[in-house]
């Protein structure tokens, strides 16, 4: 088996059209919320969303097109014969919301293409639908291809916007805060949604030698698992992560001992918060050590979110950072002495990250500085 | 790599059937033929009764093929994959919750509309009923060829040794609701699934093999869709 290698990246959020300028946002604590005013939520339980609002979108395409087209620029060459896959989740959102009137896409199918003509490579790849965990899922599965040689680079790209139809169906189940996302804090009381589009290449040693690519962090480990308990709400135990964190840590050999950092989902609802504090008990123990979500400040981008995780946590190997969970006031018991709203130095190699979704899916990735 | 297929099942517009019957799937355009409850499931999931038609035929495959291997009961939880191909997933319940979001700000929006709005979900009721925790996801399916991405990333599953039986197989309920059909639809609607397994030898009914990129059966003929192992 290969091993694997993230050797570009690039993510649009709310906090800044760049690694560099999301990092940054994150170090001040920006929370960077806005009214939404492209349709009326006034009367929904979230009325504010982290939204991009200067991703104008071109004929024919819509705002995932506009915020894809964002990473792509920053990405752009990648290795012929790269296969793309596509994580975004509701790109048909727009379509439906115009009525089907306005030509743009509406299918994934349609994604993995436009991405393939913007890169100017041929349409190898296909796309992937893993609920909130599409991207880290995407991430598995490309690795996957890439340690067994069926492909020397592989393409992760999602984006997913705020819409009326995401806005109303997460504020009828009462997923959304009224308030501020506030991640494994007490008084928490629902996500935010957020903009926002993720780029990663992955690639073996040999292609990454070949195009004169930098290893920016080695993705040694990946795990899947689905809860088998309910379709919209987690497993109150965190078994289906557990179950996820510890095929990706047995994979990159570590031992909960030798795990470093956690970047948890952390989306700020009740029972995600509390699932994943369960879960960390119950392959971690007591042992406290760097727990941390981005959410509270970039909000929840839905199909992008694990890709953006995976791209700051390997920003964080490198910076030897971790950032703060923005929103963090009273951490829940489990959470204290672990998740923080400042700001910790870290020397560790490895973080684990993870992402859960709807109809139970739990995926986790474990990204190390690359041994030279 | 070596992998062992052991059952499949599947729904069409012309009938259902399992591939230990001896019978072939006939793939026909139209609507789907459900089967009756009792015939696939031992007990009804849950929410059946919330089932679009989508999850319905999905999870109906699932059962069929699981009957088919004699996996579909189990006292505990099984680290059993699903993989699903699809090209239009829940297209029409998105079209549908939307029809409840649009008017009054959306405050009457559907919550359990909302919940089948993502196209793992057919695969995850089946996962939770039949107490399935192996990876669940959904791929794209380009035209023609109907759950061969699903059958390639089972058969990697596979020989990763993350699991050691995966279903693998294809769904689409189409959208009638939907105003512009995706190019090349040839109006074919159903589900199918196969369990494809490095273990259970004895209920082996066909092998195939991963070389390289490509899929072979035992017989040495390229696999370009789920369609060559089941006929």
């Amino acid at each position: 088996m290969r091993d694997v290698y993230v050797v570009k990246h690039s993510i649009a959020t709310s906090l800044g059209n760049s690694v560099e300028a999301t990092w940054q946002g994150l170090w001040k604590g920006h929370r960077a919320l806005d009214a939404i005013h492209r349709f009326h939520a006034d009367r929904l339980t979230g009325r504010k969303a982290r939204r991009i609002p200067d991703a104008l979108p071109a004929a024919r395409e819509n705002r995932v097109c506009a915020l894809t087209r964002r990473v792509l620029e920053q990405i752009t060459p990648v290795p012929p014969g790269t296969c793309i896959i596509w994580a975004g989740i509701k790109g048909n959102a727009e379509y439906i919301e115009a009525d089907q009137d306005i030509q743009m896409p509406y299918l994934p199918e349609h994604y993995h293409q436009w991405v393939a003509e913007r890169l100017g490579i041929g349409p190898l790849g296909f796309d992937i639908n893993a609920a909130c965990a599409s991207s880290t899922v995407a991430m598995a599965v490309g690795a996957q291809k890439i340690a067994r040689g069926e492909y020397g680079s592989v393409l992760i790209c999602a984006a997913d916007v705020v819409t009326r139809f995401a806005v109303a169906g997460f504020s009828v189940l009462k997923a959304l805060t009224p308030t501020a996302c506030r991640p494994f804090d007490k008084a928490r009381d629902g996500m935010c949604i957020g903009d926002g589009a993720v780029a990663i290449l992955l690639a073996d040693a040999a292609t990454a030698r070949k195009h004169k690519l930098d290893r920016l962090a080695h993705l040694s480990g990946w795990g899947i698992s689905n809860d088998a308990n309910h379709i919209t709400g987690p497993s109150r135990d965190g078994a289906g992560l557990v179950m996820a964190m510890e095929a990706a840590m047995g994979m990159a050999g570590l031992s909960p001992d030798d795990t470093q950092a956690f970047c948890a989902h952390g989306t700020g609802t009740i029972f995600n918060d509390s699932m994943e504090l369960a879960a960390i008990e119950a392959v971690f123990g007591d042992r406290r050590f760097p727990v941390f979500s981005i959410k509270g400040a970039v909000g929840h981008t839905l199909g992008a979110a694990g890709g953006i995780d995976a791209v700051i946590c390997a920003h964080a190997l490198a910076q030897k950072l971790i950032p703060p969970t923005v929103g963090l006031q009273t951490p829940e018991s489990k959470a204290a002495g672990r998740v923080s709203p400042q700001a910790q130095a870290f020397d560790g190699r490895n973080i684990i990250t993870s992402n859960s979704g709807f109809g139970g899916v739990n995926a986790a990735l474990v990204l190390q500085v690359v041994q030279i | 790599m070596n992998v062992n297929v052991i059952g499949g099942g599947w729904v069409t517009a012309f009938k259902w059937g399992r591939m230990t019957d001896g019978l072939k799937p006939v793939m026909a355009a139209g609507d789907p033929l459900v089967p009756p409850v009792e015939e696939i499931y031992s007990s009804p999931p849950v929410r059946y009764r919330r089932f679009d038609s989508y999850c319905q035929i999905g999870c109906a495959a699932i059962a069929l093929a699981l009957k088919d291997t004699g996996m579909d009961r189990a006292e505990s939880t099984r680290p059993i994959g699903i993989i699903a191909s699809t090209r239009y997933g829940c297209f029409e319940t998105d079209l549908a919750f939307y029809a409840t979001a649009r008017e009054e700000e959306g405050i009457y929006a559907s919550p359990n509309l909302f919940a089948f709005t993502l196209p793992g979900i057919a695969i995850s009721e089946a996962a939770i009923h039949f107490k399935l925790t192996g990876p669940t996801f959904t791929v794209g399916d380009p035209i023609g060829q109907r759950g061969y991405n699903a059958l390639c990333i089972a058969v990697d599953l596979l020989s990763s040794g993350t699991c050691r039986t995966v279903l693998a197989g294809w769904i689409d309920a189409g959208s009638r609701l939907l105003k512009q059909k995706a190019a090349g639809d040839d109006g074919v609607r159903g589900a199918m699934f196969i369990a494809l397994s490095t273990a259970h030898e004895e209920k082996t009914i066909r092998h195939i093999r991963q070389e390289n990129s490509e899929l072979l059966a035992g017989s040495g003929m390229k696999i370009t869709t789920l369609m060559d192992l089941v006929t």
